[in-house]
Formats: structure tokens, sequence, C-alpha cells
């Protein structure tokens, strides 16, 4: 949660981020990212067991 | 979830014919939890982003002989959090050859980061933060941001409610230093 201005205003920089009202995560992550991260992840791990997968096949 | 959840989970991973749905489970259920943690040791997304995948990619190769001594959670949070020192390790040494580069400080890094939006006050704290010795800043990461108990954290780090106390207190007081210090 974010304070008010006028509670910024009230509050020392040394006691806000002790706030409970101090907003501790100011990050975002880009629209729609925690919905096609799995495929993505999904996508990389069959690549990597094809790799391998190749790799044994060269190696034999 | 629960640990007989978390066992039928495992054995579906472990057979071929399920590995991918219960891996997408695991993905779904873990993901964000995961990612927040990672996001709060690296700060910038892009970053957590590939340490997630690296995350990921440990765990899949090593969900097949996980022992269940400890639980599914508690397993690959040790694995981010050694993903993401791993990687601020690599980072480090990078920097140490690339000597006064402005844009990778931390408060460098944060504004280049589309995907932060924090003032002026969390990046001192972030950079209070940093200063910290590595045991505390882990301690202090956890409880503060991540607002885990202390018994979840000595579960994680395998460490006593006493020392993680002990940690937390000498964290918080370095922090106002800090913010005294730049007033």
């Amino acid at each position: 949660m974010c304070l008010t201005i006028g509670e910024k205003e009230m509050a020392t920089e040394k006691n806000i981020w002790e706030s409970d009202q101090f907003r501790k995560d100011p990050y975002k992550v880009p629209d729609g990212y925690f919905v096609e991260f799995p495929d993505r992840m999904m996508a990389r791990i069959n690549q990597s067991v094809i790799l391998a997968a190749g790799d044994e096949s060269t190696h034999r | 979830m629960d640990r007989s959840n978390e066992a039928e989970l495992i054995n579906q991973f472990r057979d071929p014919a399920q590995r991918d749905r219960a891996f997408r489970m695991i993905l779904a259920k873990y993901q964000e939890k995961l990612y927040w943690h990672i996001r709060r040791m690296v700060l910038v997304h892009e970053d957590a982003d590939d340490v997630l995948q690296n995350t990921f990619i440990k765990i899949w190769k090593g969900l097949y002989g996980f022992r269940e001594t400890s639980g599914l959670f508690t397993w690959m949070y040790r694995i981010a959090t050694n993903e993401a020192i791993t990687f601020l390790k690599s980072r480090q040494r990078e920097r140490a050859m690339i000597a006064d580069d402005p844009d990778d400080t931390i408060k460098g890094r944060l504004k280049s980061d589309p995907y932060f939006d924090g003032d002026e006050v969390f990046e001192k704290l972030q950079l209070a933060v940093e200063e910290l010795p590595p045991k505390q800043k882990k301690v202090f990461r956890m409880k503060y941001f991540e607002e885990m108990t202390y018994e979840d954290m000595a579960n994680a780090l395998g460490t006593s409610v006493g020392a993680l106390k002990a940690s937390y207190f000498h964290a918080v007081r370095k922090i106002q230093a800090s913010f005294e210090s730049t007033d």
C-alpha cells in the first residue's frame, strides 16, 4: 500500500520503511507474464531434452 | 499443498506419461512464489526471468530423484536461492571487469527496469540491504519483504529461530543507521 502525500510529509525517511503502509513491492511484471511462463518453460525443457538426446546419440 | 498431495504429484512426475502434466501443475502452483523470491534478490525483471527459468530446469532435472526429507517447496526455494546467488556472483565478477559503469549500480539497474515503480526511499532501502553481510541480507529479505515466519525461515535455512531473530535485529539496526547517516 502507498503512503498518501500527507502521510509521507509527516513521516521521516528513517521510519517510512518500517511503517505498515510502506509499499514493499514496487515491482511489476509484463502483462500476462505468469500466464505464458509455463508454456515458455515447457518449450525450453522439451528443447533441452531434445538436445540432450541428440548429444547422447552423437556420442554413441 | 500437503505432503500426501506433494508425494502424489512427484509420483506422477516420475511416470513419463504424466510427467509434463505434473510439471505444469508445479509451475502453476509455485511459479509466482519463486519468481517474487528471486526478483527481490536480483531486482530486475529480465534477470529474475532468466534465474526463474534456470531454477525450473534444475527442478525438472532433480525432481525424479527428489528424496522427500524436506517439503517440495522448501527444496525448490533452496534451488531458487542458490540460482539467484550464482547469478549475483557472476554479475559481481563481470562488474569487477567493467569498473565504474553507472548503469550497473543498484540505482542504475532499478531505474533502467521498466517494471520497477519505486520511490527514492525504496532505492535507499535496497542500497542499505545490499550493504548487509550475506546472512543478515538473506534473513532481512525473507522476514521483511517476504513476510515469512521465523519457523518457516528456520526450516528453509536449517538454522534456529533464536539465531534468525538476532540476525534480523542486527540487520534492522544497520539499516536504521544507514538511513540516519544519509539524512
